[in-house]
């Protein structure tokens, strides 16, 4: 991968990052206050759903399962700056890159778990909304098959990864 | 454990580090790695050439010791 590739990557991650965390932000201070006094509203985006603010019952659980799920993403995001700032200056076979995969990997499979909540609570609130909800219906916590294929996908590459080093270093200890 | 005693070697023949690296044609920091006993390999070629420069065996640079820990 070119250099500049990688430089682009670096800004977009960084952006992203600040966009994670404006999320954070803005979800915190459209709980807390009432915007609607203003005149403003907020479009939240959760999964696939996508309300108006006022239109919603924004409960603290799902201000707080949002917010864990927003600092996990800036976590992974945190991690792809990292490894990219080591493969721009060359450094790929070192222990760090071996540690932000692996930390990656738990990431993956906490997300897994905790990524499907909020939206779940967003159509709990909806459906109570829309007097539907019944006990039948239990649709809190469900994994996330993808993000737990991925973490597992990546502990195992983080033990070729490891080989790798191993690898790297015998060939630059040999005279 | 494989020792190496190339520091006595050279001390023997009264050579500098810098002076064996080039006529080996070898870096003076990889020299040194093998020198101070980082190195977890050697090519025979870099074997070849030191023991030509120091006319000795490679024996007299690589020593097998018994290694404590590992039979622990």
């Amino acid at each position: 991968m070119s250099y500049r590739v990688l430089k682009l990557l670096n800004i977009l991650i960084f952006l992203g990052i600040i966009v994670c965390f404006l999320n954070i932000v803005s979800l915190t201070v459209f709980y807390f206050t009432d915007l609607s006094e203003y005149g403003l509203n907020l479009k939240i985006k959760i999964g696939a759903i996508e309300v108006f603010g006022n239109e919603l019952d924004f409960t603290f659980d799902i201000l707080v399962m949002v917010i864990i799920n927003s600092l996990l993403v800036l976590c992974l995001l945190f991690f792809a700056l990292t490894i990219i700032k080591n493969l721009i200056k060359k450094q790929i076979f070192i222990e760090k890159n071996y540690k932000i995969i692996r930390n990656t990997s738990y990431i993956l499979a906490i997300m897994s778990i905790f990524s499907n909540i909020p939206q779940n609570l967003v159509i709990n609130e909806i459906l109570e909304k829309q007097k539907v909800l019944s006990e039948n219906i239990d649709s809190s916590l469900s994994i996330n098959y993808g993000f737990l294929i991925a973490a597992v996908t990546l502990f195992v590459f983080s033990f070729i990864f490891k080989e790798g080093i191993r690898i790297a270093e015998e060939n630059k200890f040999t005279v | 454990m494989i020792r190496i005693n190339l520091d006595v070697e050279m001390a023997k023949k009264k050579i500098l580090l810098g002076q064996l690296a080039k006529e080996i044609d070898i870096t003076n920091s990889n020299l040194s790695i093998l020198k101070t006993g980082k190195a977890k390999a050697i090519r025979f070629a870099t074997l070849d050439a030191i023991c030509k420069a120091l006319n000795c065996q490679p024996g007299d640079i690589l020593e097998y010791i018994e290694d404590e820990s590992q039979n622990n």
